[in-house]
């Protein structure tokens, strides 16, 4: 209850400094969507580092290197550090300095000028909005788990089958309106001064986490090695020898098991009483009697050639039937004279409802976890399936796909809510701490996040010297499930109150970002000139706001997807139109046909991998063995090429306003 | 220095972040350095550090230039948009 009273004091806090911001709103559109252009370096810098750094940089990189090792630093967060400072440098200030110069608002009015098109408004609209929905999705997804994860056995009887703690869709319901309200009342000014504040409190909470967790794991070195003895694979990326051995081992071991279960189920096979007793004196593994139970026995019918009856079929089924996998009529007629590798196992599809099973089998053991003999229901899902299913293949990294991740960080040019933001600035040596400072705190936020996501694969509780978080705990629970396991209440609340800043501080720019780019390049666009009055126009921003939060948050119900999974695939789609922002500032050949060729490239590229991954449920989807946003930008870039060359060239009137001889120009030419 | 050079130093400071940034050399290294930091990352959070000095280099030697007079013009443009709305 401690860590829910902290997060309601917090979201206090926040309206009051919505309230307070209010206070400096000047009462127009202009100041509601870009303070008037008057935020500073330091604003500025938090501002945009806030926007950046979402869920995605604190729940998604501790759960990502929780699978997949300290490798992922390098995957996404150094590159960003040189990327986006990049795209500040080359895209923000120029763009900043057209925005000023012609009065733009959003990345459409600017579009539609420089590629003399009044059309290109209305696809690249209905794209950059589908894009943010996914972002948006990550932090009113995360922001449900983290919430539930720290409140569990906040409530004595209620929300039972939440672990007694606020339900995930509550939280994130929660989370929206509070965020919708500060930035109502405050537009972007408020919103700047909530982001400037959130990343403070969430980059001091990060690192004071961070030593805490640490210190209770033993210290950094005890910490390290704990995963240095029982999962080397995580601290390189490359998979370890010893952790391949381990596998291997546990591999076989699961296969007896699932033969024994399947000749068990199908009467091939019934040890009398006799054997069975054999069969538990000669097993001496330590291990918990729900897993002695079937082990024991499949070890002695493994042993005792018990199990040597089985057809290769039989055996197939039998392991399809252990992962909860749906066998095919396709496998059944045509994998009969082959055994399945672990790899064939994975094109099945788990049976549906699986979760349930997991929870029947332990039902007297799930209770409300302030009593701490009861398990929660995330962990009785994770013993499950990591009883149950087959072990984790150790993986390490391709170089070829963290060669090509470098291209996801190009996303940031084409940002909508970055774009809005870079136009507050007050000058152009505004943007100069911003574009130093950036990388450095990338590194601040993300150093201590990958570090605990790779501890927490080895750390065992302090107390009772059980694993923390067992192999299949979901991803995008792992943080919050460290801190309330490693830290005290009122600790664990501050820290998840750091968490929800972070989401936050990129909520907010996203939705203040929609409802600028609803009324500008929609409404008023295609409205009668002064047919709305300023307090109109924010009454529809606000009103389409609140219809894509909606919208955002009724997909945030359906199955969740790993935070970074998702992340990938929506950057992904930003970076895909990084060309067309790159071309329209620096190329004078870059033609409005050109420029529709790369929006459509990129748009029908993006549908198609992302639906072949499953629509991000296949965390390791590649293309050709290369992250697909690689083919997207090549899609997009040659069609952009390809078709300017061969239609008419911007008009002279065009060129010589947006590739004027000036000296302030020539820099960039 | 001149915009030009220092523009030209700034490329090729990136482009050897770039490179430095596929460490391929530390693919197979497990080995903790300080005893606790994991080379994959520590090696990285030093790009991130190269990046921020690249950049601040950056605003030193190859910042575009601006008459920041415009800057305040435009900022009191902006303001008396506001005014005249």
């Amino acid at each position: 209850m401690t860590q829910l009273i902290i997060i309601a004091i917090y979201l206090c806090l926040l309206l009051g400094l919505g309230l307070f911001s209010s206070k400096l709103f000047r009462g127009t559109s202009k100041d509601y969507m870009l303070a008037s252009h008057s935020i500073g370096p330091f604003m500025l810098l938090m501002s945009l580092f806030g926007t950046t750094m979402t869920a995605f940089a604190l729940v998604g990189s501790t759960g990502e290197s929780f699978k997949e090792g300290a490798g992922v630093y390098g995957l996404l967060a150094s590159s960003s550090g040189i990327i986006h400072s990049l795209c500040f440098f080359v895209l923000g200030v120029k763009l900043w300095d057209l925005g000023r110069k012609y009065g733009y608002t959003t990345q459409i009015q600017f579009f539609r000028d420089r590629l003399e098109s009044d059309k290109i408004g209305i696809i690249l609209f209905p794209i950059l909005v589908g894009l943010v929905i996914p972002y948006l999705l990550i932090g009113v997804m995360a922001s449900g788990t983290v919430i539930n994860s720290i409140t569990e056995g906040a409530f004595e009887t209620t929300f039972a089958e939440y672990d007694y703690g606020v339900p995930p869709w509550l939280a994130s319901l929660v989370i929206c309106i509070v965020v919708l309200v500060y930035v109502f009342f405050g537009g972007m000014r408020g919103t700047a001064m909530a982001n400037t504040a959130q990343t403070i409190v969430f980059m001091i909470l990060g690192l004071i986490t961070f030593f805490i967790i640490s210190n209770k794991l033993g210290g950094l070195e005890q910490a390290t090695q704990n995963v240095l003895d029982k999962n080397p694979t995580k601290m390189k990326r490359s998979v370890d020898e010893q952790d391949l051995e381990k596998y291997k081992l546990d591999y076989g071991k699961w296969q007896t098991l699932a033969y024994y279960n399947y000749a068990v189920e199908h009467g091939k096979l019934k040890l009398n009483d006799e054997q069975m007793k054999q069969a538990f004196d000669e097993f001496k593994a330590p291990l918990p009697p729900f897993l002695k139970k079937d082990r024991a026995p499949a070890t002695f019918a493994k042993k005792n050639g018990l199990l040597e009856g089985l057809s290769i079929r039989e055996q197939n089924m039998a392991m399809l039937a252990q992962d909860d996998r749906i066998a095919s009529n396709e496998h059944a007629s045509n994998d009969d004279s082959k055994l399945m590798s672990h790899a064939d196992l994975k094109h099945y599809k788990r049976k549906p409802g699986v979760d349930q099973a997991g929870l029947e089998m332990f039902e007297d053991k799930i209770g409300n976890p302030s009593d701490p003999t009861k398990w929660t229901r995330k962990k009785a899902r994770g013993v499950y399936r990591a009883s149950k299913w087959a072990p984790d293949a150790p993986r390490g990294m391709s170089p070829w796909k963290f060669l090509t991740y470098f291209f996801v960080p190009l996303s940031v040019g084409m940002f909508p809510h970055l774009f809005q933001h870079w136009l507050t600035a007050k000058s152009a040596n505004s943007f100069k701490l911003a574009v130093v400072a950036h990388p450095i705190f990338i590194m601040l936020v993300w150093v201590p996040c990958v570090l605990l996501g790779v501890w927490m694969t080895s750390a065992v509780n302090p107390e009772t010297g059980a694993s923390l978080i067992p192999a299949h705990f979901p991803p995008n629970a792992v943080l919050p499930a460290a801190v309330k396991a490693l830290t005290t209440p009122f600790v664990a609340g501050l820290l998840s109150a750091g968490i929800l800043a972070a989401i936050m501080s990129s909520l907010d720019s996203q939705f203040l970002c929609v409802g600028t780019m609803f009324t500008t390049d929609i409404v008023t666009h295609y409205s009668k000139k002064e047919r709305f009055t300023d307090q109109q126009l924010i009454m529809i921003a606000r009103a389409f706001i609140v219809g894509i939060v909606a919208l955002t948050y009724i997909f945030s119900l359906f199955e969740p997807r790993r935070v970074f999974t998702l992340g990938v695939w929506c950057f992904s789609g930003f970076s895909s139109l990084f060309p067309l922002v790159l071309a329209s500032l620096y190329w004078r050949r870059l033609t409005k046909a050109g420029a529709y060729a790369a929006v459509i490239g990129a748009g029908l590229s993006w549908l198609y991998m992302f639906q072949d991954s499953g629509f991000a449920s296949n965390p390791h989807y590649d293309v050709l063995g290369v992250m697909p946003v690689t083919f997207m930008i090549l899609i997009s870039t040659a069609s952009m090429i390809i078709i300017s060359l061969v239609t008419k060239p911007p008009s002279e009137e065009t060129l010589s306003k947006f590739f004027p001889k000036s000296k302030a120009s020539t820099f960039y030419e | 220095m001149n915009k030009a050079t220092g523009k030209l130093v700034i490329i090729c400071l990136v482009i050897l972040l770039i490179i430095l940034h596929h460490d391929v050399w530390n693919w197979d290294n497990k080995e903790p350095v300080f005893g606790f930091m994991p080379m994959a990352l520590l090696w990285q959070a030093g790009i991130s550090i190269g990046a921020g000095a690249t950049w601040f280099l950056a605003t030193k030697i190859a910042w575009p230039e601006f008459n920041e007079d415009d800057a305040d013009l435009a900022v009191e443009t902006a303001t008396a948009q506001e005014g005249d709305e």
